[in-house]
């Protein structure tokens, strides 16, 4: 017997999930919760086999939630019945440990397959949610190596190169016929956006990246 | 010409004009001498200072009026060079009622024969009132500029409020409307087919409608996982919608920011992507992301012939590109725009982390 416990905060969802799953002798409804504040401490004293829950409800952090009961009761399975297809949700919920992932009007037969594969400790994804967009997004979503240089405007590259060469805001601002306050403004953005911390910082930077010379 | 009488006549007719000059100015005129006592005042300062013109010779200036100024005036007396000064703030001791006083004055020192300063020449206009409606004016400006950060706040949590409204609430229940009917069908096979297979597919065009609407208004996703799977989200409907292909890099952004920044980086890059399907009549573009410690910056770059500032604005959408520059300048950042002559043009926003206070 597979134990269930429901999270949904549409009383309809819930009885039609609940039904669902009364009608397969294989399973039992051993509780369910409306209020997203009430799920943790549910969960840990009954501690199901399976949780489905909804990612999106009040006073609840779907993502949050998984990752939770992933960590604090690690024999309970989570499945997600969403709204959302978008391969964001469904990458977020496995990697905060999700197991199945199930968007909502799925037709109830996916439901039943995810619930009992997720109790064997198996994955299960709807068809709808190819694996490969999971991957696309995966991809697209990494980081990369980024040069923050790239990150200056003409203005800022301009002052940082004359800052390096050791100008002062003044003479910048005469040499940019700019204000002295804008022309600090410009070398305060700067070095924010490249996490420089005073001149020294500056000029080893600009030497590094070659924007001035060492000699 | 050596005639005493005559000269003595032309000197008193001078001396005449030199007081008809000094009294008739408006600006407050007075001689003082090197140690700062009085000479003579003129009736623009005796009335400024609420005072006879009379009441001044012999008195020295800092023991009527004491202030941190003295210091200027002996450096005036050592050093021989006239100094000026604008807005200068003065409070008068026997008026406490008239509040602080602004002031552009000048001290100009005249030299003697023998290079001595012999006395002290103190040019003053009064700009209290020009300076007060300045300070109002700021003050309307830092009042307009909340007001719209507060708009702009208003309009996404608005915008978030009907999103949701539309896609968890009306979505769930039109789900719930087609799983009704697909079960009576399945009941009952048979009654009214063509009819159901309709209304079903009737159903879900308006349940795909009402979806984009909502993601098109406020995606869920930015509020409920963040920044870079929103953009990484928008730059997917950018491809399904317009065709345009954006490569997208970021780096340094660990967790979330604060919302009021993830919704103003969101929307900007939203606006300049969209700017740029609109302008540049081009396929490709760049968005970067950049996080450090204390900044977040944004780079948005296509490879065409770019969109100009003037050319938005001339085409009557610059309101958008006013609304970028509104939000980074809530919250203390700034957008620039830049033509790159060949290739394009590159917008990049950046945004501090922690304290926001917005710019003047």
């Amino acid at each position: 017997m597979i134990s269930v416990f429901l999270v949904d905060d549409h009383p309809l969802v819930l009885r039609g999930l609940s039904d669902l799953f009364e009608a397969h002798p294989e399973f039992s409804v051993v509780g369910q919760e409306s209020d997203g504040l009430q799920v943790m401490k549910a969960l840990k004293e009954i501690r199901p086999d399976v949780v489905v829950l909804d990612l999106m409800m009040p006073n609840l952090n779907g993502m949050e939630l998984i990752a939770q009961v992933t960590r604090r009761c690690p024999n309970t399975r989570v499945v997600v019945l969403s709204m959302h297809t978008n391969a964001a949700y469904v990458w977020q919920a496995l990697r905060n440990g999700a197991i199945g992932y199930v968007p909502k009007g799925s037709p109830s037969e996916e439901i039943i397959t995810a619930v009992r594969e997720a109790a064997r400790g198996r994955r299960y994804l709807s068809p709808s949610l190819p694996e490969h967009e999971m991957a696309v997004y995966a991809y697209a979503a990494r980081q990369s190596a980024l040069d923050p240089y790239e990150m200056l405007t003409f203005r800022e590259k301009e002052v940082l190169q004359m800052s390096a060469e050791g100008n002062t805001s003044v003479q910048i601002a005469a040499r940019l016929h700019i204000g002295v306050r804008t022309a600090e403004t410009h070398r305060a953005n700067l070095l924010r956006k490249l996490d420089l911390h005073g001149q020294t910082e500056l000029v080893r930077y600009a030497i590094r990246r070659g924007v001035v010379s060492s000699e | 010409m050596t005639d005493p009488v005559r000269m003595d006549a032309a000197n008193r007719s001078e001396s005449r004009l030199l007081d008809l000059f000094f009294d008739s100015n408006l600006s407050c005129a007075v001689l003082l001498d090197r140690e700062f006592n009085f000479i003579r005042v003129n009736r623009a300062y005796a009335s400024a200072c609420g005072r006879d013109v009379s009441e001044f010779p012999g008195h020295n200036h800092f023991d009527f009026y004491p202030s941190d100024a003295k210091a200027i005036f002996e450096e005036v007396v050592r050093t021989k060079r006239a100094f000026s000064t604008r807005a200068r703030a003065f409070e008068f001791p026997d008026h406490p009622e008239w509040g602080v006083t602004y002031w552009d004055w000048n001290l100009v020192p005249v030299v003697d024969a023998r290079g001595d300063v012999e006395v002290l020449f103190f040019c003053l206009n009064d700009v209290t009132e020009s300076r007060r409606r300045d300070e109002r004016m700021q003050q309307v400006m830092m009042q307009l500029s909340k007001l719209s950060s507060q708009l702009v706040d208003a309009q996404e949590s608005e915008r978030r409020r009907i999103a949701r409204i539309l896609h968890e609430e009306i979505g769930q229940e039109l789900m719930a409307v087609k799983l009704t009917i697909q079960n009576r069908v399945t009941r009952s096979p048979g009654c009214g087919e063509g009819l159901t297979h309709d209304v079903l597919e009737g159903l879900n065009q308006v349940i795909g409608r009402l979806r984009q609407i909502s993601l098109d208004l406020r995606p869920p996703v930015l509020d409920d996982l963040g920044l870079v799977p929103a953009l990484v989200w928008l730059i997917s409907q950018e491809r399904s919608q317009t065709g345009l292909e954006v490569s997208f890099r970021h780096c340094g952004l660990n967790g979330r920011l604060p919302q009021e920044i993830e919704t103003a980086v969101y929307r900007i890059a939203q606006e300049a992507l969209s700017n740029i399907t609109r302008h540049s009549g081009v396929k490709r573009a760049t968005v970067d992301l950049h996080g450090t410690a204390d900044s977040i910056a944004l780079r948005v770059e296509d490879r065409g012939r770019g969109f100009g500032a003037k050319e938005v604005s001339n085409s009557g959408t610059g309101s958008g590109l006013m609304g970028m520059r509104e939000r980074a300048r809530s919250l203390g950042g700034r957008v620039s725009i830049e033509p790159v002559p060949g290739t394009g043009t590159i917008v990049i926003a950046e945004l501090p982390l922690g304290q926001p206070a917005p710019q003047g």
